[in-house]
């Protein structure tokens, strides 16, 4: 039986027994009319539209050709598998996915390290940092494409002035280099992201524990690798996972900077399942595409939680 | 309360102090320049792309793309739209989470953890359905039912993080507030409410600035300028024609501007709420 626990008031305790089993009863009517709106909401518009999607999935459905939906099972799926946009878009996801992962992470750490010292004015620091991950991917996108323009850009210009020549076709019509082009940008954009989980870790730490393996004569480095690295082993998990999610969920950046050109070289899997949706309107391909990258995602996970040992400490 | 007892002057500190300075730099920088190309002239701009100067400078730029791009009508549709998510979001973000705060019932860890996973969906694959939603619901290309899908999405975030500012504020002053006589809607509405607002605000910024700066639902649920919000229109504007530099950048900097404003009004909190939030992971 639930019980409405610390909500119980030192009064009530010394209340008669029925009164405390209506007050109980009360208190949990209470938090479920709260809750109630809000599961309503939700699962009109994700239960239902997942359901829906994976019934997409399993039909054709393309609007150009007519309203009705036509089961057709699996085929979707049978097409898909032997799709080569799709193998080439998986494969850009995958090198999305990993290389912004191990990018972002690395940074993300170091500027969380950085920024965990305490001062006076650190706050400053911590929201100027931040502020990347909060700006519209519009303009992060178009103000980097500018920056990064073949001509008349000024971050190929300054390059070019220590030595690093990004070449007469730039970044972006470049199909060797279009996705890193993308993947430097969502660093820029991303990172923060791990710097905040991370620093939220380490602010978690007693300042203590530094204190007495300093005087067990451990150094810097020494601390951070035997004892912060596995205290922040839960917070990495969680941001590495979220992260990981949402690099190879969103298309938002590559739709923006490059629609997947030049050719098909920067096109991932989400971008391909929306312009199938939204300038084909083949709606039934679309979700085949969208459910099997769910697959992959759960798939990831669970082989992730293994590998990292998740759960098994507790 | 320093980490290390050692010097503010020390050698680690001077790197410490640059490697600050520098991350400064880089998160800044950017936007400093895309400010700067966007009141230049044209001219300039072509001819020295990396010049510094200061002569010359205006708002042509700006007024050009108000001119020809409706921009007054979208930011207006982004408004409406990122307040309308606000409102929703945190009206129901505040209930749910104070009661998944506050009371034990079978099946909340459930409807924590329902919350995270539906984070997990791809976005794409809940469009196309919710597209179709949409218009079954005579919702397409309006701004209200641009707003209910961004709070779908919104809500979860703005759950954990109320339930977070709550799960922070100590039980006991409602049960005094009970032994006096109050309801516990009124214990909520009149002791832990008002003391949760800085809390709110920041739930609130982060969900509005979400709203704002989303383009692909955008793209699919709105067709025409009625309900299309200023991102997308920005998108389709430089898609279109090929925008001078000058008048890019102004059109960045015409998108930026509301968040900088929100993010210098809520930031700090907002961070140190986001940071709260980690930690109970």
């Amino acid at each position: 039986m639930a019980k409405v626990g610390r909500k119980v008031g030192y009064s009530e305790r010394r209340a008669n027994p029925l009164a405390r089993y209506l007050n109980i009863l009360e208190g949990k009517a209470f938090a479920w009319i709260l809750l109630i709106p809000s599961l309503l909401l939700v699962s009109l518009f994700i239960i239902y539209p997942l359901y829906r999607g994976i019934s997409l999935s399993l039909s054709e459905l393309e609007l150009l050709k007519g309203p009705d939906a036509k089961f057709i099972g699996i085929d979707n799926f049978r097409t898909l598998l032997h799709d080569p946009a799709v193998a080439n878009a998986a494969k850009n996801t995958l090198k999305y996915t990993v290389v912004g992962l191990i990018s972002q992470m690395a940074l993300g750490m170091a500027a969380a390290l950085l920024l965990s010292r305490e001062s006076k004015f650190i706050w400053a620091a911590r929201i100027a940092v931040m502020l990347p991950w909060f700006m519209p991917p519009v303009v992060t996108a178009y103000m980097w494409r500018f920056m990064l323009d073949a001509q008349y850009g000024i971050v190929t210009i300054l390059v070019s002035h220590i030595g690093i020549d990004i070449g007469g076709q730039g970044i972006w019509a470049n199909p060797d280099k279009a996705l890193y082009g993308v993947l430097f940008v969502e660093l820029w954009r991303s990172y923060p992201f791990f710097t905040l989980f991370i620093l939220a870790g380490i602010q978690g730490i007693p300042a203590e524990l530094r204190e007495s393996t300093a005087i067990d004569g451990a150094s810097s480095f020494q601390h951070f690798r035997y004892v912060m690295l596995p205290l922040l082993k839960p917070v990495l998990f969680v941001s590495t996972i979220l992260e990981a999610i949402k690099l190879i969920n969103s298309p938002t950046l590559v739709l923006l900077m490059t629609e997947g050109g030049p050719g098909d070289s920067t096109m991932v899997v989400p971008l391909l399942a929306f312009k199938k949706a939204y300038q084909a309107y083949d709606f039934g391909y679309a979700s085949a595409i969208s459910v099997a990258v769910l697959i992959a995602i759960s798939g990831f996970a669970m082989v992730y939680i293994r590998s990292v040992g998740f759960g098994k400490e507790k | 309360m320093a980490v290390s007892g050692k010097s503010k002057y020390a050698p680690s500190a001077i790197a410490i102090n640059v490697g600050v300075g520098l991350l400064i730099a880089f998160a800044t920088l950017p936007l400093i320049w895309t400010a700067y190309t966007s009141v230049r002239p044209e001219i300039e701009i072509v001819k020295h792309p990396a010049g510094f100067m200061f002569g010359n400078l205006g708002f042509d730029a700006y007024r050009e793309v108000w001119k020809y791009s409706d921009f007054p009508h979208l930011l207006g549709n982004s408004v409406v739209v990122s307040f309308m998510t606000m409102i929703m979001s945190l009206t129901l973000g505040t209930f749910a989470g104070y009661a998944l705060s506050r009371a034990t019932f079978g099946g909340k860890q459930g409807i924590l953890l329902f919350y995270m996973l539906v984070r997990v969906i791809p976005g794409v694959l809940l469009l196309i359905p919710i597209y179709i939603l949409m218009q079954k619901l005579n919702l397409l290309d309006t701004r209200f039912g641009l707003a209910l899908a961004y709070t779908t999405f919104t809500l979860p975030a703005a759950i954990w993080l109320m339930k977070g500012f709550f799960d922070a504020l100590p039980v006991d002053l409602e049960n005094a507030a009970r032994i006096d006589g109050c309801s516990r809607m009124g214990a909520m509405w009149r002791i832990v409410l008002p003391l949760v607002r800085p809390g709110m605000a920041a739930t609130g910024t982060l969900v509005a600035i979400e709203a704002w700066n989303d383009v692909l639902f955008a793209l699919m649920i709105t067709s025409s300028n009625r309900a299309r919000t200023w991102p997308v229109g920005m998108k389709l504007l430089i898609g279109e024609f090929q925008l001078p530099w000058a008048q890019l950048t102004a059109t960045a900097m015409m998108s930026v501007i509301p968040v900088l404003i929100g993010f210098g009004f809520a930031g700090r909190k907002m961070v140190a709420g986001l940071t709260a939030g980690g930690v109970k992971e």
